[in-house]
């Protein structure tokens, strides 16, 4: 029963995005719209490609939505996001809905961690959007075009590796590494650091002080 | 996200975000320039999320350390250069004074122009609202989506073909695709003179007040789906999971959910519960066309009722356009049994008598000496929930960075901050989308999925959502009743056609070859 | 700058996107590498009848199983005994279809599936086989045990079906599919030898394994009273639902002379020659029945033909009587054809309702008009090296009336005269103190005393090995067409021949006159080709012209009774060509070709593919033949008056084969995507709880 496939690889590809969506975005409704404003964005980009896939030799768009705001690092997760979560969807939802019937894949040569193949690459590469989304923009932002560069680079390398699928061996850990680079650049870019990890793991007590005056109320924290 | 403000120390450019517009508007700003002083809080409510630039801690930040603070100079931890004052663009006409700060105001007039800070909070203020405008709109169409998809998928009864209704006579059986475009064609002009018809009649009925005949018509057509065509949904629905059940069961069941249903549209009934029925007899009209119009027509039929749709509200003479105006002119509420509306008058009420009693009680909570403890765990929490939130029932500013000043308003602020959010923000007591609205936009996506790919599907729901929410938009710059269907379905259409004939082809063998974009 | 990244990137992406251009390109879906298609047309299905169900059902949701081909005795052991996979689908050859190996499987619990391979050139045949009881109709013949005629018991000691397994008329809880095509049984094979096959020592394979989901879910159960009941509440709300069909067709009958109501029938003046027209088997699609229905039919149509060619001589005679040639519908399922025909002669609407003011009608004939009664059964596999050498059977009980007698005598004494005359056929008379084989004439005996005759290839027991079977085809008969062979004796040869004697002997008693009548061969030939082999053949397609093309297939004809609304294309042909052979030629347009009611005595047909559009006038049309069970008010359905049999509805038939995971991967991956949501949870939740500290993004506020 292939039902059990269909959820794992479902909840392995979307599980975390469906967690960042659900606590960071889905209280704002304003985030949300972006969410979908940046999935339709992919799919107008998507959709130029394949006109000229099917005509002659074609070329991808990929939508240069300038954002600055005040948390625009929360913004570009947010784009970054969409772009991830509709193109993974775009890539995996028709193969989760084959995967539902009684059979497994396998029988025809395939090899038989094909789905399982897809499910990671599908997560690695929704994770890649995301990160390619904070880096693109502040590197669009604060002209660092070596950051464009490698945003650029990073993305045709993660493609171009996954035409040697079915090689997993390779293609697998290529595109890992690449997703867990361009997070730790996203992370130092929007401004983490290995002494903010220690904060934050710290979680210093604060002590409240308080004082009173003409009906004022002054409290004192004390980072301890 | 929250209206935030961000200064960007490079550029020297305050730019607002316009998530809705999706646009940007920019404006330079002078920065308010605030004694450290205490007992004098600025203007407005903290903003948080101010950006740091990349890699700074947050113990390193200047602003956080004690030196910056004993200065008396202007500072703020959200600048790091003096800028020069003054220079400030002028706000846009019509923001309001910021009367509503109160008397604390008066003494900041000199220090810093006036509104700024204001009307950036009011179009955040608005675009949070609008936003939530529109969030609240999208859950009930993708729902009534999800339960036509859900049914589409499962139970194959609503895509066999073979009976059709006696508005569409042509039934596209010759092989030529040119014929059955032709086809399509008359059935869905058909299908739009019994529309146009009808509505016609419908009009002529309201104007000359005949509510009866109106509400025994709604009545009937609400009975007709909420016994009928939900006993052939169960059946169907039974029979495609091949469970059994007993007529008695079954007749106690429909019995008792059509009931309830009539009661909680027509009359009184939790404002959750009439939703969903609405939602669900939405989806059961967008399954019977689904099921009983043919290929083409469905998607000639959809495009011919949009532009009905442009037509009769726009345009002076359109019938919806004048069904609203009267409906307008009499201040009645349009029947309640067509329209989706996820706010009540009551409700509303209600909602802003609870926050101001919540309020009340927080300050009455505040213990004015002594009593640490409670003070404590209180301010520990306001503070850690507060700091990040912005929201009209206190003003906190920064005495220094052990010291937080948390001014909780007073009542009669709050009234005054009522009265003035109700007037601005809340112009119409929410937005109603129309109940054909839901059923079109339910039957594209649904006839999307219906042919198994769901590439097309996502791609539909998205540009119909996209769709929608321009239209929320174009409702809020112009105000006045606009059409839900022309753009979604537009979009729709396109996407679906596009994605179908086009992306399909491609992203299939992407997928199975395992290639990613 | 926006301009500038978006040329960039658009650049970059154009060489990715050629390289993936450069792949080839046919767009497939996932599904079609997981799931291979095995031909599932030909499924066992379910039939009820007044008291009980026959046949078979998959689950709803279809039935799945390992797959095990199964070449030897030891196969079959090793799935009970040491297969650890269960459930199995069992892939057999047709040597293993006994009621033994299909009682043991299900017994067995093991089994949720069997399919059978049919390999064209691999035919593993059993020596004999068939499906039907020992005593095919026995409950519903003349000699039934509620009849307590000294007969009743004849058959069960001396059986005319030796081969018979009742196989038809056991239920089964497990689907049969039948495969005939090629690729599919070489699929099936390959899969197995990849995935499944034990080692050498027994050893059974791990997982993943290859399995086939067998999918034929029957709408109906229990028996025909019930689901008839439930199909009469079903219509009655929004969708109905066939839970089951009554068998019904058509038969088809024409006389020599016209009959008119205008003209009164003399007293036993017409003689009936009949023959059937359908067989059975257990599986949908597939009734070859060769033996059974098809030469006995040919026979009778070449016969008529022959015998119409004389027609304007027996216009002119003075002997008043007529022969009415019937095709019979049903009669594997209880005579149903046969015993409706009976039944409007007794009501008195055969063939129709009289009425009053029309003037063309078609006379009125009861079981008082009839003379005397003809029947060919099997008689393809008389065939000798010097001929054809064929028996009569005659029914003793009303034979001991000495006027019937007499007749009866008559009549084979006029069969047996014409047989000697041509030569090398050989009318032999059977034991006339044996009951009737399985015919139609017993329908009628069970009503009225009349001399006839039953002409059969065999003297005792069948000839027919595979007597309604899948095997009784064209090779069961051998046939080879002319085309084909260069044997001097062929098939058709001997099937003309027999149509000959025929006719010659119904001319005499037409006109009294004697003539040797010879049939056309080229005819025969090309009739026997085209039910037997290939039913597209350029005959049926002339006469066939205005049926839908996707009729055609070219297989052997499928000779079920079917149901109303069914597979109609058999009947209808077989009606258009009869119709051309007791028909004659006139000079009528095609728009005036038409028939204006179905109560004339004479109906009109347009052949547009006929010498570029002929009109034919024929006496020759259909009647309905369904069981009058259904038509009878609160019918009994226990009392087995009359057949009951009906067969259930059912969405679809379908098999595929595929791949199965092992429940331990399965697991894994369910297990693997729970982690991989509450640890992305955790993290997520973990940071944007401290996104201030991680990110420095809040800002305390402003200063007072």
């Amino acid at each position: 029963m292939t039902v059990a496939q269909f959820f794992g690889c479902a909840l392995i590809a979307f599980g975390p995005p469906i967690s960042m969506f659900a606590l960071t975005i889905a209280k704002d409704p304003i985030r949300t719209i972006m969410l979908v404003a940046s999935s339709f964005f992919w799919l107008l980009a998507l959709l130029f490609s394949s006109i000229l896939y099917t005509l002659s030799p074609s070329y991808r768009t990929p939508s240069s939505l300038e954002l600055s705001s005040l948390s625009y690092f929360r913004n570009c997760l947010v784009s970054g996001l969409g772009f991830g979560m509709i193109s993974g969807a775009f890539s995996l939802v028709n193969v989760l809905a084959d995967m539902t019937g009684p059979g497994t894949i396998g029988m025809k040569g395939d090899p038989y961690n094909f789905f399982i193949a897809s499910a990671v690459t599908s997560l690695a590469f929704i994770m890649l959007h995301v990160f390619w989304g904070i880096l693109f923009v502040n590197a669009i932002h604060r002209r660092a075009y070596l950051q464009l560069a490698y945003v650029i680079l990073c993305h045709m390398l993660a493609s171009c590796i996954t035409l040697i699928n079915p090689l997993y061996s390779v293609t697998i850990p290529t595109v890992w590494i690449l997703t867990i680079l361009s997070g730790v650049l996203a992370f130092i870019v929007a401004g983490g650091s290995h002494r903010t990890i220690k904060a934050a793991i710290g979680g210093h007590p604060r002590v409240l002080q308080v004082t009173t005056s003409d009906g004022n109320t002054t409290a004192t924290v004390n980072e301890g | 996200m929250d209206g935030h403000v961000n200064i960007d120390r490079d550029d020297k450019v305050v730019a607002v975000e316009d998530s809705v517009n999706k646009g940007v508007k920019k404006k330079r700003r002078s920065q308010n320039q605030e004694d450290a002083s205490g007992g004098q809080p600025p203007t407005q409510s903290i903003q948080p999320g101010a950006q740091n630039d990349g890699g700074v801690a947050l113990d390193t930040n200047a602003a956080f350390s004690n030196d910056h603070v004993q200065e008396n100079g202007p500072q703020g931890v959200v600048r790091r250069h003096q800028r020069g004052g003054g220079g400030a663009e002028q706000e846009p006409a019509g923001s309001a004074p910021p009367a509503r700060r109160g008397t604390t105001q008066e003494t900041r007039q000199s220090r810093h122009p006036p509104g700024e800070w204001e009307e950036v909070e009011e179009e955040e203020e608005e675009l949070k609202y609008g936003a939530q405008h529109v969030i609240k709109l999208f859950i009930p169409v993708s729902l009534c989506m999800l339960v036509v998809v859900a049914t589409v998928s499962s139970v194959t009864f609503y895509t066999e073909k073979g009976t059709y209704l006696l508005y569409t006579p042509f039934h596209e059986e010759s092989q030529s695709i040119g014929d059955k475009v032709y086809d399509a064609l008359r059935n869905a002009l058909i299908l739009l003179g019994v529309v146009v018809a009808l509505t016609i009649v419908l009009i002529i009925l309201y104007k000359k007040r005949c509510y009866k005949i109106i509400h025994g018509w709604l009545l009937m057509s609400s009975l007709l789906l909420l016994f009928i065509f939900t006993i052939i949904y169960m059946m169907e629905l039974l029979r495609g999971y091949n469970l059994g059940m007993d007529w008695i069961t079954v007749s106690i069941c429909v019995w008792n959910f059509g009931v309830m249903g009539m009661v909680s549209i027509h009359w009184h009934g939790p404002l959750r519960l009439q939703q969903a029925y609405l939602i669900f007899i939405a989806s059961l009209m967008s399954l019977m066309f689904i099921k009983y119009l043919p290929e083409y027509t469905l998607w000639m039929v959809l495009a011919v009722i949009s532009i009905w749709d442009l037509v009769a509200v726009l345009s002076p003479k359109g019938p919806l356009r004048i069904l609203v105006e009267t409906a307008q002119e009499r201040n009645e509420p349009i029947f309640p049994a067509l329209i989706y509306s996820y706010t009540r008058m009551t409700q509303m009420l209600l909602e802003m008598e609870q926050w101001r009693a919540k309020l009340v009680h927080r300050e009455k909570e505040i213990p004015q000496g002594g009593g640490m403890q409670k003070m404590d765990m209180w301010l520990e929490m306001e503070m850690l929930r507060l700091i990040p939130f912005h929201k009209n029932n206190a003003r906190i500013c920064l005495v220094n960075y052990y010291q937080l000043n948390i001014q909780p308003l007073k009542l009669d602020e709050i009234t005054k901050i009522d009265a003035m959010e109700k007037d601005k923000i809340l112009p119409e007591r929410g937005v109603k989308l129309g109940l054909g609205d839901f059923i079109f936009y339910s039957v594209l996506v649904g006839k999307a999925s219906s042919y198994g790919d769901w590439n097309t599907t996502i791609a539909c729901f998205i540009a119909i959502l996209i769709g929608l929410c321009l239209t929320l938009i174009m409702l809020a710059i112009f105000k006045k009743a606009l059409p839900a269907l022309p753009i979604s379905i537009t979009f729709g259409l396109i996407f679906y056609f596009s994605t179908s004939l086009l992306v399909v082809p491609f992203t299939e063998q992407l997928a199975s070859e395992q290639v990613y974009i | 700058m926006a301009a500038v990244v978006s040329c960039v990137n658009r650049l970059l992406a154009h060489i990715f996107v050629l390289l993936v251009v450069l792949m080839d390109v046919n767009g497939n879906r996932v599904k079609h590498k997981i799931y291979e298609d095995i031909q599932g047309d030909m499924a066992c299905f379910k039939r009820f009848n007044g008291t009980q169900e026959i046949g078979c059902t998959s689950k709803f949701s279809g039935n799945i199983g390992v797959v095990h081909v199964v070449e030897s005795k030891e196969d079959l052991v090793w799935v009970y005994q040491r297969g650890p996979h269960q459930p199995y689908v069992l892939a057999i050859t047709p040597r293993f279809l006994t009621s033994e190996v299909l009682k043991e499987a299900q017994n067995s619990g093991k089994v949720s599936g069997v399919v059978v391979m049919v390999e064209e050139n691999k035919l593993d045949l059993p020596g004999g086989f068939s499906g039907e009881t020992h005593c095919p109709n026995h409950e519903l013949g003349l000699y039934n045990d509620s009849s307590q005629s000294e007969y009743s018991g004849y058959c069960w000691k001396e059986p005319w079906n030796p081969n018979g397994t009742s196989l038809l008329y056991m239920s089964w809880s497990f689907p049969i599919f039948l495969i005939d095509n090629e690729t599919s049984i070489n699929n099936i094979r390959d899969y197995y030898k990849t995935f499944n096959e034990p080692g050498t020592d027994g050893e059974p394979r791990s997982w993943p394994l290859c399995c086939m989901e067998l999918k034929s879910n029957m709408f109906g159960t229990t028996n025909t009273e019930v689901c008839m009941r439930r199909r009469t509440i079903a219509t009655s709300v929004f969708q109905p639902v066939n839970f089951c069909d009554p068998l019904s067709d058509y038969n088809i009958w024409g006389s020599v002379k016209p009959m008119n109501s205008s003209e009164v029938t003399p007293e036993k003046s017409v003689i009936i020659v009949a023959a059937r027209m359908d067989a059975a088997t257990m599986f949908d699609n597939i009734s070859p029945g060769a033996n059974s229905a098809i030469s006995g039919m040919v026979t009778l149509l070449a016969a008529a033909g022959a015998l119409y060619n004389l027609k304007d001589d027996i216009m002119k005679s003075e002997v008043e009587k007529n022969v009415l040639f019937v095709l019979y519908q049903g009669e594997t399922w209880g005579y149903i054809g046969s015993s409706r025909m009976v039944w409007n002669m007794e009501k008195g609407d055969f063939p129709f309702k009289h009425q009053e003011d029309e003037t063309d009608q078609i006379s009125q004939m009861n079981l008082t008009h009839i003379d005397s009664f003809i029947e060919l059964a099997q008689v393809g596999q008389g065939m000798t090296p010097v001929g054809s050498h064929l028996f009569l059977h005659t029914d003793p009980i009303s034979n001991v009336d000495p006027e019937i007698g007499n007749e009866t005598d008559t009549l084979l004494n006029l069969l047996e005269k014409y047989a000697n005359s041509s030569g090398n056929v050989k009318f032999e008379r059977a034991n006339g103190d044996a009951p009737l084989p399985p015919a139609s004439f017993q329908s009628f005996l069970k009503r009225v005393n009349i001399s006839g005759v039953v002409i059969t290839d065999h003297r005792d027991e069948f000839k027919n090995s595979y007597y309604e079977s899948i095997f009784d085809d064209y090779r069961n008969v051998k046939y080879t067409s002319e085309n084909e062979s260069q044997e001097t004796d062929m098939y058709h040869k001997h099937i003309s021949r027999v149509a000959g004697v025929l006719a010659s002997a119904l001319y005499t008693r037409l006109t009294g006159n004697s003539k040797v009548i010879k049939a056309d061969e080229k005819l025969t030939d090309d009739l026997l080709y085209c039910y037997m082999k290939n039913f597209s053949c350029q005959m049926f397609r002339d006469y066939g012209d205005r049926l839908p093309r996707d009729l055609f297939s070219d297989k052997p004809a499928k000779m079920y009774v079917s149901v109303k609304g069914g597979e109609g294309s058999r009947t209808t042909l077989t009606h258009l060509v009869f119709a051309k052979l007791l028909g004659e030629k006139v000079e009528l347009n095609e728009t005036k070709c038409k028939t204006e009611s179905l109560n004339q005595v004479h109906q009109l047909y347009y052949f547009a593919s006929l010498n570029n559009g002929t009109c034919v006038m024929s006496t020759v049309r259909k009647t309905e033949a369904m069981s009058p069970a259904f038509l009878i008010k609160d019918y009994n359905w226990q009392s087995g008056e009359y057949s009951t049999w009906t067969e259930s509805g059912w969405q679809l038939t379908k098999a595929m084969i595929f791949l199965k995971p092992s429940v331990a991967e399965e697991v894994g991956l369910v297990c693997g995507g729970i982690a991989s949501l509450l640890l992305s949870l955790a993290l997520v939740y973990f940071m944007n709880s401290r996104a201030d500290l991680l990110f420095g993004l809040t800002t305390p506020p402003a200063p007072c």
